[in-house]
């Protein structure tokens, strides 16, 4: 169903990023398939739109990259989160599950309360 | 510091951008090969794989725009581009361009002018060493007794109390003399000072040396020390102008020196001299025969350093004393005549002009502005009148999608690289006289000149 393959808003896709590079460091395309095991191929989104967010991330300082070989003998720039990258995460994470708990306890609540 | 990485990945950006741009390319290649084998193995036969691949992947051109944006260099090169498409626009455009160029100028220039002036009398410190120790000493004139200027026995009176100062000099006011560059006769301004003059005010000579007091005596062979600015402007900075001989006033006179860069003249303003001259030979090189004698000739600008320990009341008082006694035994030359005493760096030119000085550049500061806002009302004038003849250009623009704000910025650049071509023709031609003051007059020209731009480019986008 179309509501389920939610768009993906360019700060939760950020928030993504940083937490797959903070398991290891990956290249692009990597980082796509990660995402879509990880989020059970519920975030359907334009691959090529990870590239520019990689870059913005790159431009704040939270990740940086390097050149390195595939385990197929490619070369592909990796990209790893910078020690901002990880306090980003941390900050971004927190936020994540305060205005989450937020908007649950405001669904589960049976109105009785008012 | 999230905004130092931000510059300094954007800088990267501009260097590197041809790597960049290759890195980029194999980059979204990799991941597009990854992708088809990907879906290979699920099955796909290649070129359906490649496909669907490319699918997935979305506009391979629309993403790598949207990266080289994150780069933050995007800005930047828009305004390169506006530049010099502008610089071409105008270059071609002439016609338009050379009254445009002239109206600014004329605006900027006498703004530019009367700032370095302004700036030199109101803003910029003395360059002596101990400045605060250093008087002016006038003798006074006129009924109200208002502090004037010194005839030479006054000096040397004066110079007679070694217990309050440490040192005496005096200057003669700026006169203009005659001098023979090469094969040209030249006016310059020549200041006849004592051979104390330097060391008093605690200044250095860049290059050679003063003259002693050996050589400020009657009959001593004439030597000048030559003005900085002279020196650059008229000799080139050649070092060899050292133990030339010139002919000022058709007097042969060696050069033994040159004059210190940050102090132009005794008289603190936009005067400039060109030579020093021992104040003897004032009537030798001057042709002013009984100047050094006379009580009456007021030609001459006294300072002198305090002794450590003397205030300035003492030295006042002290100086009040000998005007009296001048005054009683000089009674036709120096008739009731107080001398004054003031700290010299609370004078800018002089007693007597300072305190108009300030209100009237106020004033002159003013009426420039207004010159160069009728200027820039001109010139949106002239803006305007080419802006119509462009309206086909403009809306061809929009329809092909350029947005208002786009337009606006292109016309911004426009008029902005106008006001830039004329700071460097204004900035290059005034480097005469006045090329003492530069940086802060540069500066000056350079923040009237782009605010210039944009204001008349905030009319010119009016229309």
């Amino acid at each position: 169903m179309a509501h389920d393959q939610s768009e993906l808003l360019q700060g939760t896709l950020e928030l993504l990023i940083l937490k797959t590079l903070s398991l290891e460091p990956l290249h692009g395309w990597g980082i796509s398939l990660r995402i879509r095991q990880m989020s059970r191929d519920v975030f359907q989104v334009n691959q090529g739109s990870l590239y520019p967010a990689l870059q913005r991330m790159t431009s704040k300082g939270w990740i940086r990259s390097e050149w390195r070989t595939t385990e197929n003998n490619r070369r592909a720039r990796y990209y790893m989160p910078t020690p901002a990258g990880e306090r980003e995460l941390a900050r971004e994470r927190s936020q994540w599950e305060r205005s989450s708990a937020a908007v649950n306890w405001v669904l589960n609540s049976t109105g009785n309360t008012a | 510091m999230r905004w130092v990485a931000a510059w300094r990945e954007r800088l990267r950006a501009l260097i590197f951008r041809a790597r960049q741009e290759t890195e980029l390319d194999e980059e979204l290649r990799f991941h597009l090969d990854q992708e088809t084998e990907l879906l290979l193995e699920a099955g796909l036969d290649p070129q359906e794989a490649r496909r669907q691949a490319r699918l997935r992947f979305g506009g391979v051109e629309r993403f790598k725009e949207e990266v080289r944006e994150a780069r933050g260099t995007g800005v930047i090169d828009c305004l390169m581009l506006d530049t010099r498409y502008a610089a071409r626009r105008l270059t071609r455009d002439w016609r338009f361009t050379l009254p445009a160029v002239l109206i600014l100028a004329l605006g900027i220039g006498a703004n530019t002018a009367m700032f370095s002036v302004v700036n030199r009398a109101l803003f910029q410190p003395l360059p002596f060493a101990d400045a605060d120790r250093l008087v002016n000493i006038y003798q006074n004139v006129g009924e109200s007794s208002q502090p004037w200027a010194s005839s030479y026995p006054a000096y040397q009176d004066m110079a007679g109390y070694t217990d309050l100062f440490s040192g005496v000099a005096a200057s003669m006011m700026p006169t203009q003399v005659r001098y023979l560059a090469g094969p040209l006769v030249r006016t310059g301004s020549a200041e006849y000072a004592t051979s104390n003059y330097l060391e008093v005010q605690g200044v250095d000579l860049p290059m050679g040396r003063w003259f002693t007091a050996e050589e400020d005596r009657p009959g001593a062979a004439a030597v000048a020390v030559l003005g900085h600015q002279a020196w650059t402007s008229k000799f080139g900075a050649a070092p060899s102008v050292l133990g030339q001989t010139m002919r000022i006033n058709g007097v042969p006179v060696t050069i033994i020196g040159v004059g210190p860069e940050a102090y132009n003249s005794n008289f603190h303003s936009g005067w400039v001299t060109d030579f020093w001259l021992p104040i003897s030979s004032v009537t030798t090189v001057g042709g002013r025969a009984d100047v050094l004698q006379r009580r009456d000739e007021d030609a001459f600008l006294v300072r002198a350093r305090l002794r450590g320990g003397v205030s300035l009341p003492q030295a006042q008082a002290a100086m009040t004393a000998l005007g009296a006694h001048l005054a009683k035994e000089y009674p036709d030359d120096d008739p009731g005549r107080g001398i004054s005493v003031l700290r010299s760096d609370e004078v800018l030119v002089h007693p007597q002009f300072d305190t108009i000085l300030g209100a009237g550049a106020s004033i002159l500061m003013i009426v420039v502005a207004l010159i160069l806002a009728i200027a820039c009302t001109n010139l949106a004038t002239w803006l305007l009148v080419r802006g119509l003849s462009r309206a086909k250009e403009m809306s061809v623009r929009l329809a092909l999608g350029a947005t208002r704000a786009q337009l606006a910025r292109h016309l911004l650049v426009e008029s902005t690289v106008l006001a830039g071509w004329v700071v460097r023709w204004v900035t290059s031609w005034r480097n005469g006289r006045f090329d003492w003051w530069r940086s802060w007059t540069c500066r000056w020209t350079q923040a009237v000149a782009s605010t210039t731009g944009c204001s008349a480019s905030r009319w010119h986008c009016r229309y």
